[in-house]
């Protein structure tokens, strides 16, 4: 009987928990200013749930050389002791913010967006038509990518950017961005 | 799919600002993000098979050696950090609250 009610009340903890980090997702994207509101133990529990809810689909990341392994956890600034990790939620009313939480979720949005946008790119590349004009390009495979997916996009043109343009001692520059589309 | 065709979106984005100083890397992030966010409200249903940038100099580029895909990640997400997460905020709130937190 007694395990009984505690494991009710662990798997109420639990969902508590998911509710609140979906939650939070939510509310990040939906751009609230509660933002600055972030609780530490949602911040804390989102990365970690990646390779649950399928949001990450390479968890063994795309680097050789280990600078990301898909969790989230590596470009965090820090490693905090969880304070919540018996799955209680009694610390609802601790709302401090803190930068280094605001960070490395910020990391963990971003390397999904980089993974997927890396599983798209088949070819890079640039030419020099004449001295002062370089194109630089990349083309994606099945299923490409969406025009609506401004934040992929955005990587891709910026991944180009800093791969074939930026340089030591660049004097001058203008640029005009592309799309390549199939009827 | 079938014939593709390639087509220039937006106006020009200059890297130096009127003074001749470079612009700041998140500022030329930020005009690129608001230019694809405008022609994703244009094309929504179309898809991409690639993206290609024309960038004007005054010189030759002698770039010789490119960084690899996880350098480029990680300039890209210090940049990202340094913004404070202006990328996940539409541009419309992100302009009546001063755009991040």
């Amino acid at each position: 009987m007694l395990s009984c009610v505690r494991s009710y009340f662990i798997v109420n903890a639990m969902f508590i928990r998911v509710e609140s980090s979906t939650l939070f997702i939510h509310r990040l994207y939906a751009s609230e200013m509660d933002v600055l509101c972030i609780n530490r133990s949602y911040c804390t529990d989102i990365p970690g749930n990646s390779n649950g809810n399928g949001s990450d689909d390479n968890p063994s990341g795309h680097n050789a050389n280990g600078s990301y392994n898909g969790n989230g956890h590596d470009h965090g600034s820090d490693n905090r002791s969880d304070n919540n990790a018996n799955g209680s939620s009694n610390d609802d009313d601790d709302k401090t913010y803190n930068p280094n939480d605001a960070k490395k979720f910020a990391t963990h949005l971003f390397y999904m967006e980089w993974d997927e946008l890396y599983k798209l790119i088949v070819k890079e590349s640039y030419s020099d038509p004449y001295a002062g004009l370089r194109l630089a390009e990349m083309n994606f495979t099945n299923p490409y990518l969406g025009c609506s997916d401004a934040t992929k996009i955005t990587y891709g043109v910026m991944k180009l950017l800093i791969k074939y343009i930026y340089d030591t001692g660049l004097e001058y520059g203008k640029l005009t961005l592309g799309y390549k589309e199939s009827v | 799919m079938g014939e593709s065709y390639s087509f220039t979106v937006g106006t020009a984005i200059s890297l130096l600002d009127s003074s001749g100083n470079a612009v700041p890397n998140m500022d030329v992030f930020n005009e690129i993000y608001k230019l694809v966010e405008k022609k994703a409200a244009e094309y929504d249903q179309d898809v991409l098979e690639g993206l290609f940038v024309r960038v004007y100099l005054s010189r030759s580029i002698r770039k010789k050696e490119f960084p690899s895909d996880d350098q480029i990640g990680i300039v890209l997400l210090n940049w990202i950090l340094a913004g404070y997460l202006l990328p996940l905020i539409p541009l419309s709130r992100s302009q009546t609250t001063g755009g991040c937190i």
